[in-house]
């Protein structure tokens, strides 16, 4: 039996344009379990982010509940909601907005001594997590200008990780990379989730979205439906034409 | 009238505020001193100057006395002037003391204008103060009075105009003469009223129609039986293949009528079918407020909704609802319960009055056309509610339950969600 981690209800989420109102997420019923790769897809407009914003806690719902363990957060007041995700999510984004005026390491340090003041222990586990995505001592001390993307990216998913959250919500997190660079950074997904680590990942590509382990095609606001392909496995030939299969099934 | 008070109240006030600021500005402020009472303090200064430590002042007025050393000798209190130089600073009045045409010394009588000056300001402030805050009082009440007399009126107005476009001509407007609206108000219902009876006499009209149709595509297929039976026969007895050819054309044109007649019946009562039903997502708070409008003798007690998003046509669900909540006022007039339940992508709105029900053997038809209950006596009626509200709610996807509850007639509107089917 997989724990649940994140839960919805009747999540909706509705925007006021021009007098009328738009329904972007309509009455989604969802559970994300601890330790999966959870891979959001759709077509665009069809509310992916939006849903990653609302599950996250960095937008709220208009209407239904979201459940966090044992906690609501969907009624939390904008301060408690901002602890919540300092305490329990970690966001890599398509931009990955480090701080240009701080060293890569100051920049990871900074998002770790929001939420423990212990900068011994920080400075261990942001060396730990370098080290994972293979980012040496002497790229570590650079400013964010003076690194690749790849290695920027990487830098920003060890900085969504100095706290260790219980999930990391990303969002087109390859978006801006080449197919290389993007090929790094989804290794790091790959491994920081076999180590257990719980991913929520929106993505357009189809590379990426093999990286998951469960798919959800999101159309008109509603989940449309899921496919679960277990574990990722490299070179698993089967797995890109289940997904395929699965995709086209959605109108992809 | 009530106009007329707020202006009056509101120029009043206004004018009391002016009054007092004219009243403020002209009167003196006693930045001045009597100078019978300073002269009097000099004479008896003099007086007692010998044994000026022994004196006593009866006149109430501040002051110091000093020598010529600047020794002090007298003073009737605390924090006054005690040197030439602090009186000139604090602009004291200072009066020599001659004895035997020397001066002896000087009194200094204290300087109050600055004491008499906070005074004053206190008080413009309190009386300005007082009659912003009458001014304030008399515009809520009157943003309150307006809100009542013109606010709520309208939207009341609003939900009503709202029914009648969706064609719901059975609940009254509420009259109430002392708003603004109260003769618009009399007029709107006196309309609804008007148009309530020119759709019953057109509903009767159509009736006798249909009953003409029905009359008379019985009387054409009573002819045309027998000219059926009369061309089997003539077909049966005809000496040449020719003549049958022609019985048998015109049994087939007898059959032909025949189906046309049933058509022509049938169609008339097709007419429902135009009634267009066009459902999109709304929030479910939103049935709460429809609930309300439908109750609007307020027999129930409308439950919290679940949030979420349903897949429904406003308009025509309202009139669901008004028909259901209608037929209870008339037929068992009870108090009515209301109950929510969301299962398998759909919300249910479980409604059920106190009436006691209907006989197990009329439940299957209540929702034909022009099919009636036993309870309906005498009273007004085509039997087409829960016809029509069936047909809404399956072309919403959902649909709409008639049964037997524990206390009286159940009806369940079945609302898909949206994305629910």
């Amino acid at each position: 039996m997989e724990e649940i981690l994140l839960k919805t209800e009747k999540l909706s989420k509705s925007f006021s344009s021009g007098g009328t109102l738009q329904h972007v997420l309509k009455n989604i019923d969802l559970e994300l379990y601890k330790g999966s790769f959870t891979v959001i897809m759709g077509a665009s407009g069809a509310g992916k982010s939006t849903l990653l914003y609302a599950l996250s806690g960095m937008d709220t719902p208009s209407l239904g509940k979201i459940t966090f363990g044992d906690e609501v957060i969907s009624g939390l007041t904008p301060d408690k909601l901002a602890v919540f995700r300092r305490r329990h999510c970690g966001f890599v984004f398509q931009q990955i907005y480090l701080f240009e005026g701080m060293s890569v390491m100051d920049n990871v340090l900074s998002t770790g001594l929001l939420v423990n003041k212990d900068k011994k222990g920080i400075i261990k586990r942001a060396k730990e997590l370098f080290r994972a995505v293979d980012i040496p001592e002497e790229t570590q001390q650079k400013f964010p200008s003076q690194i690749s993307g790849g290695e920027a990216q990487r830098a920003g998913i060890v900085r969504a990780l100095i706290n260790s959250p219980e999930i990391l919500f990303a969002d087109e997190p390859t978006g801006a990379l080449n197919s290389k660079t993007g090929l790094d950074v989804l290794d790091t997904f790959t491994k920081f989730n076999e180590q257990g680590q719980s991913i929520v990942m929106v993505t357009h590509d189809m590379r990426s979205a093999r990286r998951g382990d469960r798919i959800l095609y999101l159309k008109d606001g509603m989940v449309l439906g899921e496919c679960n392909l277990g574990k990722y496995r490299h070179g698993d030939g089967e797995r890109h034409k289940k997904l395929s299969i699965f995709l086209t099934e959605m109108g992809w | 009238m009530k106009k007329h008070i707020f202006l009056t109240s509101f120029v009043f006030a206004f004018i009391a505020e002016i009054t007092m600021l004219v009243i403020f500005a002209v009167q003196k402020t006693g930045n001045w001193q009597d100078s019978v009472m300073v002269n009097e303090i000099v004479q008896s200064v003099k007086e007692n100057w010998d044994k000026i430590e022994d004196y006593k002042d009866s006149t109430g007025i501040s002051y110091t006395v000093i020598d010529n050393g600047g020794t002090v000798l007298y003073r009737t209190g605390a924090g006054l002037s005690e040197s030439i130089n602090e009186a000139v600073i604090h602009r004291d009045t200072i009066l020599n003391i001659e004895k035997d045409g020397i001066i002896a010394g000087k009194v200094i009588i204290y300087n109050n204008s600055a004491q008499e000056i906070k005074l004053w300001k206190h008080k413009v402030f309190t009386v300005m103060l007082a009659a912003v805050f009458v001014q304030f009082i008399i515009c809520l009440v009157y943003i309150i009075y307006l809100e009542y007399i013109i606010i709520r009126p309208f939207y009341k107005m609003k939900s009503f105009a709202e029914r009648i476009a969706g064609g719901n001509l059975d609940i009254p407007l509420e009259m109430d003469r002392h708003n603004l609206f109260g003769a618009f108000t009399e007029s709107f219902d006196i309309m609804r009223a008007e148009l309530k009876r020119a759709q019953a006499a057109e509903a009767e009209a159509n009736a006798s129609k249909k009953e003409l149709v029905a009359k008379l595509s019985h009387d054409i297929k009573t002819p045309v039986a027998s000219i059926k039976a009369a061309s089997e026969l003539g077909a049966a007895l005809a000496g040449n293949d020719s003549v049958r050819e022609s019985y048998l054309q015109i049994e087939h044109k007898a059959d032909q009528i025949n189906t046309l007649v049933n058509n022509l019946f049938t169609a008339t009562l097709e007419e429902l079918k135009q009634l267009s039903v066009a459902p999109c997502d709304i929030e479910s708070r939103e049935l709460k407020e429809m609930l309300e409008g439908s109750d609007y003798l307020h027999y129930a007690d409308i439950p919290v909704i679940p949030e979420c998003i349903l897949y429904a046509d406003k308009l025509r669900l309202q009139q669901v609802f008004d028909n259901i909540f209608s037929n209870s006022y008339k037929y068992v007039n009870t108090k009515i319960d209301v109950n929510v339940l969301m299962e398998e992508g759909r919300l249910k709105i479980i409604i059920e009055d106190y009436g006691g029900g209907v006989s197990e053997e009329e439940l299957p038809f209540l929702k034909d056309k022009f099919r009636r209950g036993g309870n309906v006596k005498d009273i007004e009626g085509a039997g087409l509610g829960l016809y029509i509200s069936d047909y809404f709610m399956r072309e919403m996807k959902g649909g709409l339950v008639v049964g037997n509850g524990e206390n009286g007639l159940e009806v369940t509107v079945v609302i898909p969600l949206s994305g629910g089917i």
